[in-house]
């Protein structure tokens, strides 16, 4: 079977990281108010920084995050309700990169069910600075998993 | 052998632990439905596999004791875990205002449980945990944080005040990470360092921690 072609997202579009419950930003009452730069960590066995592309949906903003949340429940990631995504600019997300010298490659690697598949190469998370500003600036845009569904269909 | 809710060293002397669970009520939890299988010791009894329970009892300080579950679920490792740091509170608890403590237990309880952890993160540290609490001590009477934890298993502490933001990554032996990023003239400025739990404060100084930490 051919794999499917892998193409970078265009700098105008909007990409989303799944953020789990552990390391949503939350204010001493438990509220939501961000994501942590945790959120942007690699594990030791990653090579990219997972995400999804927005903008590959049609439909309005909210009709995407909708598609998008579906998709992620066909396929064999798992997305918590009580999650989030980080939401933000290609282009943005670039720009911090370059500030620490990391030239990302921001591509749509589509996997099976989830044609929506992004992979941040070129991406290294051992610089804490870095994190922050994806945190609290380039990818700090956030909206729950459960606010995704309000315009799935039913 | 799978799990029915039967009392553990079944048959065999009293159990002091098994009533300190009781007393605490993490029995029922370990032995819910979703709960862990039971197996047979060497003794004879069936008891949890793999379930860390510290007494807070004075008296059983220093006991420590095993249990095992056949399957070792996420759930019980979580509430296993859950109690021993909320034991481990307790002997901080004289510098901790109880709606304080409250606060902070209620965050632990939202986030360590199954629902809401992810199943290939760490569980989290004790000594990551102990760090946190010695750093609030140090820190005196300060706005409650935001906790969180990262993907090693240590606990996160974030203060925000919109824009201005502080976190601290606990880890082990008094370590922690911390960032800072607010504005300046429009500007977003950020730093960001490791110390010991001893030196942040003076670390922190130059960034007036005041506009995170105070109490309003």
């Amino acid at each position: 079977m051919a794999r499917a072609p892998v193409r970078p997202i265009p700098d105008d579009h909007t990409i989303i990281r799944y953020v789990s419950p552990a390391r949503l930003r939350r204010d001493g009452d438990n509220n939501v108010v961000g994501v942590l730069p945790a959120a942007f960590s690699l594990r030791p066995n990653e090579a990219y920084l997972s995400a999804g592309w927005l903008d590959f949906y049609t439909g309005t903003r909210s009709e995407r995050f909708a598609a998008a949340v579906n998709d992620y429940d066909a396929s064999p990631l798992v997305v918590r309700e009580t999650g989030g995504f980080a939401v933000g600019n290609v282009a943005t997300i670039k720009a911090a990169g370059i500030r620490f010298g990391q030239a990302f490659r921001i591509v749509n690697e589509p996997k099976p069910k989830l044609d929506s598949y992004v992979a941040v190469r070129r991406y290294s998370s051992d610089e804490l600075d870095l994190l922050a500003l994806l945190a609290d600036e380039a990818w700090a845009d956030c909206i729950s998993v459960a606010a995704c569904r309000t315009a799935a269909p039913q | 052998m799978t799990g029915t809710a039967v009392a553990p060293y079944a048959g065999g002397a009293p159990n002091p632990t098994f009533d300190f669970a009781k007393k605490w009520g993490i029995w029922d939890h370990i032995l819910s439905p979703a709960g862990p299988a039971l197996s047979q010791t060497a003794m004879g009894a069936a008891v949890p596999q793999a379930l860390f329970v510290r007494s807070l009892n004075r008296q059983r300080q220093k006991q420590l004791a095993w249990r095992t579950v056949a399957n070792d679920p996420l759930a019980s490792r979580l509430a296993g875990r859950l109690f021993e740091l909320k034991t481990l509170t307790a002997q901080f608890a004289m510098h901790l205002e109880s709606e304080w403590r409250a606060g902070l237990f209620a965050q632990l309880d939202y986030l360590m449980c199954e629902e809401n952890w992810e199943a290939v993160d760490p569980i989290p540290a004790p000594e990551s945990y102990r760090t946190a609490l010695r750093l609030i001590i140090l820190l005196g009477h300060v706005k409650r944080p935001g906790l969180g934890f990262d993907i090693e298993g240590n606990i996160v502490l974030a203060w925000t005040e919109g824009a201005d933001r502080l976190t601290i990554e606990c880890r082990p032996n008094d370590v922690v990470r911390w960032i800072v990023s607010y504005t300046v003239d429009g500007e977003r400025d950020s730093a960001a360092g490791k110390t010991k739990v001893a030196r942040l404060p003076t670390v922190l100084a130059a960034f007036e921690p005041a506009r995170w930490l105070a109490l309003q």
